[in-house]
């Protein structure tokens, strides 16, 4: 924030007076507007010291577990726990009086470093101990603990942690316990997102949009490498929930930004939505995906609970749609936003015509995806250039050119020569990329010129 | 309430958090039945904790058409083992999924079913043992030594036989209290 003060400040002194002789700001007004924006600039925590101070608690935390961890049996046990608790009430101490101060980088790095050594704490004396319980308890009060101090002490990095911790709670949950879909994992992340709505941390949004994101793949990822009997097969009904999971938090970003109290978290949301849509129709682009049927698991009868939770999906997808557009004749829409409707019906139509087919067309079912991708990543760089939002279009070019190599590489990976393969791919990737660099970069200078942010 | 009473119930909860787990285990150690198990020690080492010995226990491994009590376990589930007195180590009397009133001279632990099968490798008799077995963790599989010494304890020479003595309390949860080679105490834990 500091930099763009700064740039905003040094384009401010250009600028100002040209305004001034075109009687656009008073002269008189000119020093003040310069004086204020400096000020600003000066009174704001420098992005550079708040990313050396949390480096720096990072380290240090680093640091002060592997010379403990080195030396743990030289030192008495009561030694040892006035150690971990001195250390913890240190750091704690150090924070409040850095932030009581002013601070406040220093005094956030400290917080941070204190909620590493509460980890670092709890598995010490587990190991002081010889505790050798249920170890996924001990992240989790590790997570819980973080949340407490970015409640207590308005800690934007205390909650990022928090989340981090939630989320390794949760993947261990599910890769080595087995005990199906991590539902608790959801109690943590809700409260986070009081915390962030509170406090209004978006950085802490666009974690916690990571952190579901990184839940959802960790399901499938269970299913799909250790054979978890719960998700019964569903490997490919799971990546069609999520494109319209996807598109769901797209159209609820979108619904945000209408109201005064919610639009500052729209942004994160609408990018969340958008790489997790396009990302799950990307995956189901490969025939492979198609193939893991859900009936060859339950003796070829059709499980309820996959048609039930896709119909869900599409319905929670077209309430959104009818909130988003209620009062909106649709023939004042571009074009292109007409045809996201035509888009959704043929994608659920898909999406249900694939969970009865059920494995027996991967080919044209990949074909299918593969134009719903292209046409998606088309709709996204329209959106993008339409709204002046330069990531959309960003997001769009890049998962257009990934789809690009990865359609390259299943088709003349076994066609071509592989040294004819690797040469024309080559020259595909430098004239393609080149080619794509420059409309990206000419579509995001037009958006850049009329005032959309990059 | 100000930013430093803020940041002082913080630091007050996440003490309490450790202390509730140091209490928890001196109050074992301090109250618990002590008992001596018969172990087999396996695979050492862990990057962030110096050395530990990873342990594993004649108890570890349960069949029971063997032993009293239930029979019909699965996977995660909670489990009752009954041990009774034995020279030098306790033995397993019955499994249970509810805990048992323990008779004089038997102690109770209780353990999680990490996994279950219809076949063992038996280390003493060197043969897969047919019969439903249950694996069992008691939360005592990992004892941590001065970095460096884990391996010598990992592979003990010929004559040396390795035990741990552990106390149970009235909940029938375990503490380690020693690892005795040959019956005699290599590593005591102190209180405190």
């Amino acid at each position: 924030m500091a930099r763009l003060r700064t740039g905003f400040l040094q384009r401010l002194q250009t600028e100002l007076p040209v305004w001034v002789r075109h009687g656009w700001v008073a002269p008189q007004h000119q020093q003040s507007i310069l004086d204020h924006v400096a000020h600003q600039a000066e009174s704001s925590p420098r992005y550079l010291v708040i990313v050396l101070c949390a480096m720096g608690a990072l380290l240090l935390g680093a640091g002060v577990i592997t010379f403990f961890a080195a030396n743990w049996g030289l030192i008495p046990k009561a030694a040892k726990l006035a150690i971990l608790f001195g250390a913890l009430g240190g750091c704690y101490g150090a924070a409040s009086f850095c932030l009581a101060r002013g601070v406040e980088a220093l005094g956030q790095g400290l917080l941070l470093l204190g909620v590493l050594l509460f980890g670092a704490n709890i598995f010490l004396i587990a190991q002081i101990y010889h505790i050798d319980a249920y170890y996924p308890n001990g992240v989790l009060v590790w997570a819980v603990g973080a949340l407490a101090t970015a409640a207590a002490a308005r800690s934007q990095f205390a909650l990022v942690a928090a989340l981090a911790l939630a989320t390794l709670w949760s993947g261990m949950e599910t890769f080595e316990f087995d005990r199906g879909p991590h539902w608790f994992f959801f109690l943590p992340w809700m409260a986070a997102l009081g915390l962030i709505y509170r406090h209004h941390w978006l950085t802490a949004l666009r974690v916690a949009c990571g952190a579901l994101l990184g839940w959802c793949l960790m399901l499938v990822l269970a299913g799909h490498f250790m054979d978890r009997p719960w998700l019964a097969g569903g490997r490919m009904a799971l990546w069609q929930i999520y494109v319209f999971l996807g598109i769901a938090l797209y159209i609820l970003g979108r619904g945000m930004s209408w109201y005064p109290r919610w639009a500052r978290f729209a942004a994160p949301v609408i990018t969340a939505g958008a790489v997790w849509a396009v990302a799950a129709l990307f995956v189901l682009t490969f025939p492979e995906s198609q193939r893991f049927g859900v009936r060859q698991e339950f003796g070829g009868a059709l499980p309820a609970v996959w048609i039930g939770a896709t119909v869900a999906m599409l319905l929670l997808v077209a309430g959104l749609m009818a909130w988003r557009y209620h009062g909106t004749p649709l023939s004042t829409l571009p074009l292109y936003r007409q045809g996201a409707f035509i888009w959704l019906v043929v994608a659920g139509a898909l999406a249900l015509g694939n969970l009865v087919a059920d494995g027996l067309y991967p080919g044209w079912m990949a074909f299918g995806y593969n134009l719903l991708s292209v046409s998606g990543v088309v709709w996204l760089v329209m959106t993008g250039v339409d709204r002046a939002e330069a990531r959309l279009v960003n997001l769009g070019f890049m998962f257009f050119a990934v789809l690009l190599l990865a359609r390259y590489f299943d088709t003349f990976w076994t066609l071509l020569g592989r040294s004819f393969f690797f040469m024309v791919g080559g020259v595909l990737l430098l004239v393609g990329g080149f080619l794509l660099e420059r409309s990206r970069r000419h579509l995001t200078a037009r958006i850049a010129a009329s005032g959309g942010g990059a | 309430m100000s930013l430093g009473w803020r940041i002082a119930a913080v630091f007050g909860i996440q003490a309490l958090a450790l202390i509730c787990m140091v209490a928890d285990r001196q109050w074992t150690l301090m109250t618990g039945t002590q008992i001596v198990l018969e172990t087999a020690p396996v695979d050492p080492r862990s990057l962030f904790s110096g050395d530990y010995v990873a342990l594993s226990y004649k108890v570890s491994r349960l069949r029971p058409a063997e032993l009293g009590g239930d029979r019909d376990f699965r996977r995660h589930d909670g489990v009752y083992v009954l041990l009774r007195r034995g020279e030098p180590y306790w033995e397993p009397v019955s499994v249970h999924k509810a805990a048992p009133t323990p008779p004089p001279g038997h102690v109770v632990l209780r353990g999680e079913v990490t996994d279950t099968g219809t076949r063992s490798w038996d280390p003493e008799q060197r043969r897969t043992v047919e019969g439903a077995t249950l694996f069992v963790r008691y939360g005592i599989e990992s004892y941590f030594v001065p970095e460096g010494e884990g391996r010598a304890i990992e592979r003990p020479t010929a004559d040396e036989k390795i035990s741990i003595r552990v106390a149970v309390d009235a909940r029938a949860r375990a503490a380690i209290q020693a690892l005795l080679v040959n019956g005699k105490e290599r590593y005591v834990e102190q209180l405190l």
